[in-house]
């Protein structure tokens, strides 16, 4: 261990360099996200609360997946992180040269080298491995916060399975818009036991939490909450027999930069011409296709 | 300059326990380079003072102070325990008393740590599902007597409420029995 006469190094120059610990935060917090995300893993979508530290960033800009993180990487691991499927977006270059600074950890943003993952808002578009981990970073982590402003009530709920003011909601929606108006952040039932928030990823991605081959662990750094989907567990988006969930529908468009039509795409709408277009949400998927292309 | 210290040698066990919890029923191999048993690796893992822990009769008697020296951990009447630490293959019974958490805290229900020198003979008529198991399977290797599955059994039929089990077997492995797996013997 780093011992107190080794934070301070008076004879180089008499400037001051910090030393962090491992991971930037101490042993004892990481003892602790380590106890609550074991019981997360135990209990698959159940909301475990836990001591969400101060990070050097802003709650809300990533704190819970960045101390999940934090609390797993070890020197072995290759770190791939992304915001909205980019690689080179603010958030995730930033998560990375942090991660990156305070671990010395080997980063990529290639999906298959990555040994650990933290995300925002996507699952990236390649198969994730038996033995990967993603990490989501999650905004609002109680997914009857719509329908019920008291968290007591929504524990209560969730102890109960309790869920009826949640197919209500489901319904009214239906009555209102002829199908389930939401979007992102689109309500699960994980192992048959709790509704979930899955995070704001698109309903694209909603489908690849079912039985997957890896370990998805969600933190909310403001919300004080972690918790998991192990694999090969069920995880059923909330449907009515006669309004089935269905993802976004893509059919006629594809990526402009790679040309594929089996992606998650973005968007684009030039200002001056009006015209849009659309490129992949995975930037490292996207340029892999376009140089497996080239070759 | 590298502005951070060494990595501490729990981040491997824990990804390690991390790992077993997740995939019910696998083996997983503990890099215990700094200890010299598995049961003083995960303690220092995640024990500390905001935990506490009981020893059952059976198992080692030095194990009590060895991880109150190594943990500073709570010492608890087996009912209110944390962390539950059984010496060999059953704990003849004594394991049906722990916490098994709130309906709104289920998470605070017990771990209990099985600490055997080796596995039993394989029990043919077990199986094991759930999360983290793809259908259904055998453990890799049988660490329970029968009756202690059944036991585990009867005390997680109430899921969520339970206790979540790692079985830390020989020199170095460790078998994760998450509260979800769904136990069935014949």
């Amino acid at each position: 261990m780093v011992k107190f006469s080794d934070w301070f190094d008076s004879s180089l120059n008499a400037s001051i360099h910090a030393v962090y610990s491992f991971a930037f935060i101490d042993e004892g917090a990481k003892r602790e996200i380590r106890r609550k995300t074991l019981k997360a893993v135990a209990i698959p979508g159940y909301q475990v609360p836990f001591g969400s530290r101060d990070m050097p960033v802003a709650r809300g800009w990533g704190t819970g997946g960045l101390q999940l993180t934090l609390s797993l990487i070890g020197t072995d691991d290759i770190l791939k992180v992304i915001d909205q499927g980019s690689d080179e977006s603010v958030n995730a270059v930033n998560i990375r040269q942090f991660v990156e600074r305070v671990t010395s950890v080997q980063t990529t943003e290639d999906t298959t080298r990555a040994t650990v993952i933290q995300t925002r808002h996507r699952i990236p578009e390649e198969h994730l491995k038996d033995g990967q981990i993603l990490v989501f970073q999650v905004p609002i982590p109680e997914p009857l916060r719509d329908v019920e402003p008291s968290e007591r009530e929504t524990r209560r709920m969730h102890a109960e399975a309790d869920y009826s003011r949640m197919w209500l909601f489901l319904y009214e929606d239906i009555v209102r818009y002829r199908e389930i108006s939401i979007g992102a952040r689109y309500p699960v039932m994980v192992n048959g036991r709790y509704i979930m928030d899955p995070s704001p990823i698109p309903r694209w991605d909603v489908p690849r939490l079912h039985q997957a081959d890896t370990l998805y662990l969600f933190g909310a750094g403001r919300e004080k909450r972690i918790y998991a989907i192990p694999p090969h567990t069920r995880v059923e988006p909330l449907e009515f027999e006669d309004h089935r969930f269905r993802v976004e529908d893509f059919s006629g468009r594809r990526c402009t930069r790679c040309g594929r039509d089996d992606t998650y795409l973005d968007e684009l709408i030039d200002d001056a011409s009006g015209t849009r277009v659309y490129t992949c949400s995975d930037t490292s998927y996207c340029a892999k296709t376009e140089r497996e292309k080239a070759v | 300059m590298q502005l951070h210290a060494p990595v501490v040698p729990t981040q491997a066990i824990y990804r390690q326990m991390l790992q077993a919890l997740s995939h019910p029923g696998r083996l997983y191999s503990l890099d215990l380079r700094e200890w010299d048993s598995p049961l003083l690796a995960v303690c220092q893992t995640l024990f500390d003072h905001e935990v506490s822990y009981c020893v059952l009769p059976g198992g080692n008697n030095e194990w009590e102070n060895e991880i109150f020296a190594a943990t500073k951990a709570r010492r608890a009447p087996l009912s209110e325990a944390d962390y539950l630490i059984v010496g060999g293959h059953e704990s003849r019974g004594k394991v049906s008393q722990a916490k098994v958490g709130e309906p709104t805290f289920p998470d605070q229900g017990a771990t209990v740590f099985y600490v055997m020198d080796a596995p039993l003979a394989n029990n043919s008529a077990l199986r094991l599902s759930g999360p983290g198991i793809e259908r259904e399977a055998c453990p890799a290797v049988n660490p329970l007597t029968e009756a202690e599955w059944r036991l585990l059994r009867d005390l997680n039929a109430e899921f969520p409420l339970g206790a979540d089990a790692f079985c830390l077997i020989g020199e170095n492995q460790i078998m994760g029995l998450p509260r979800s797996t769904k136990i069935r013997i014949g």
